[in-house]
């Protein structure tokens, strides 16, 4: 698959049978090539009648297994965009990616847009599932352009229940690279095996082997045992109730 | 040219994996012409089926077969029905094509192939329909290639109850109504340019079948929408595919210039 210049990049949302919380479902990328921006631009002359789409550009946002998907020609506006998924996640997703190519990414567009390879699925506030990369190639990509994660949104907080503490998701990411080339821009902590994760406050940046990047609002390690660890409430009420007892031994 | 096409002389495809993202240029007259009115954006549409008659007492089967090439299809389709310029219903029994023919400037749908089968269309123009360009429902051996399905765009008569959103899209390959059941069906070598919501919304094929024509080498790019945007391809699992409840896959696909997704996948729902 050829992709460019594209606002949102690749989304699934990939319908899961039997138990929705934790059986592994997998999504596998191969030979895609992702590219940046096209010579067409975004907004040619909007004076008369043209279009004219400033937005900040993402060639890829980490998907997510849920128990539904949209319906093919959706019709109820708040469907849209296709990759809300109005569902809790599986815990079982898993997204793996072959031989991709990133192609031409500048940081920002001619408008002064982001223009980014990695972006957060800003609907995901629950879990988001590990978005594995091996042999994957970056060519002529700004270091700047490789990622603008989010922070979790203010508004997912309950506050009646937990305060201003919001759904973690988008501090709980984890993009791990094993294989990598680079080409044409190659920085020097451009290596073969690295991992983002996200700028959370009270993890990274006590992990040895990472460090910040400002422009990606996330951290860049090269810690290969890095992973997420998760662990699920059997409670008949897990999903309502407040608080859960855990135990880590 | 009413808006902003992108061109340059040189040909940028070999920067970008081999594809040409210059603006299509085409002809849509032809000398051969289908010429519908337009009167209260209520055109002709020209219709294959199979029908049964009565001759006396004597039951006959008529078996609708329509070879069309080179024509150019003008004014047809009707406004905020399925009746498009080019509609095959219920024609299970003959076979038809419809080759290097363009359909052009109609109200409602370009082609709609429904409970039909043995269809090839081939080297087409469809350009500006609304709200579907090409739709296939309940089809049964269709092959779709080397067509170009342009300028698919909202309907603007689309009135329903609050936050309810018309269905759209250029190619709609067995999705418009969920749980659709096609078999058969080959799309390959198509570009659809300039469309509201999606520029293929389609079923995808066995996983690692890399022989498939099912869906292959399409091109979508300038895909926008009313409501957040649009996707450049939409696909799901092929429902008359047991196996696809577990893999199905989709290869070969190019899209730029969406505002949203190059691609989306939704799995069983």
């Amino acid at each position: 698959m050829t992709m460019a210049d594209n606002i949102a990049g690749f989304g699934y949302a990939a319908g899961v049978p039997g138990d929705v919380r934790s059986d592994t479902n997998i999504i596998e990328m191969e030979n895609i090539h992702f590219y940046g921006e096209t010579p067409i631009p975004d907004c040619p002359d909007s004076r008369n009648g043209d279009f004219c789409i400033m937005e900040d550009k993402y060639a890829y946002f980490p998907g997510m297994h849920t128990p539904n998907g949209d319906a093919m020609h959706c019709t109820g506006e708040s469907k849209f965009p296709l990759y809300n998924h109005h569902a809790n996640p599986t815990m079982g997703g898993k997204t793996v990616n072959y031989k991709n190519k990133f192609i031409n990414f500048n940081a920002t567009t001619p408008y002064g847009k982001n223009n980014m390879v990695f972006g957060s699925n800003k609907f995901g506030s629950d879990y988001t599932e590990m978005q594995e990369f091996f042999d994957c190639e970056f060519i002529n990509v700004e270091n700047a352009a490789i990622a603008t994660l989010s922070d979790p949104t203010p508004g997912w907080a309950n506050k009646k229940d937990c305060g201003s503490f919001p759904c973690t998701a988008p501090w709980n990411i984890l993009f791990t690279f094993q294989g990598t080339k680079w080409e044409k821009i190659v920085e020097t902590d451009a290596q073969r095996d690295w991992q983002i994760i996200a700028n959370n406050p009270g993890f990274s940046p006590y992990v040895n082997g990472c460090s910040l990047k400002k422009n990606w609002n996330g951290y860049q390690c090269f810690v290969d045992t890095m992973s997420i660890l998760m662990f699920e409430n059997d409670d008949w009420d897990a999903i309502d109730r407040t608080l859960a007892p855990i135990y880590v031994k | 040219m009413n808006h902003y096409h992108w061109g340059q002389a040189a040909d940028p495809s070999p920067d970008f994996n081999g594809i040409d993202i210059r603006g299509e240029v085409v002809l849509l007259t032809r000398s051969v012409k289908i010429v519908g009115e337009d009167v209260e954006s209520w055109g002709g549409h020209v219709l294959t089926g199979d029908t049964v008659e009565l001759e006396g007492t004597e039951v006959k089967m008529r078996t609708g077969h329509m070879i069309l090439d080179h024509v150019e299809v003008h004014n047809n389709s009707q406004i905020d029905t399925m009746n498009s310029a080019i509609r095959f219903e219920n024609a299970m029994g003959g076979y038809s094509s419809v080759t290097n023919c363009t359909l052009h400037n109609g109200y409602g749908w370009g082609i709609n192939v429904v409970s039909s089968a043995n269809i090839y269309l081939a080297d087409n123009i469809v350009y500006n329909f609304r709200p579907i360009g090409v739709a296939f429902n309940t089809a049964k051996n269709v092959t779709f290639h080397d067509n170009i399905v342009a300028h698919i765009t909202e309907r603007l008569t689309f009135t329903a109850v609050d936050n309810m959103v018309d269905k759209r899209g250029a190619v709609a390959v067995c999705s418009y109504f969920e749980k659709d059941s096609c078999t058969d069906i080959n799309v390959y070598n198509n570009i659809a340019a300039g469309i509201a919501y999606a520029g293929f919304v389609t079923q995808g094929h066995d996983c690692g079948d890399s022989t498939s024509m099912k869906f292959k080498n399409n091109t979508a790019h300038t895909i926008d929408g009313d409501v957040e945007g649009g996707v450049g391809g939409y696909v799901f699992p092929d429902n008359a595919k047991s196996s696809h409840s577990t893999c199905f896959e989709a290869a070969n696909f190019t899209t730029y210039k969406s505002t949203q997704q190059g691609v989306y996948g939704r799995g069983i729902s």
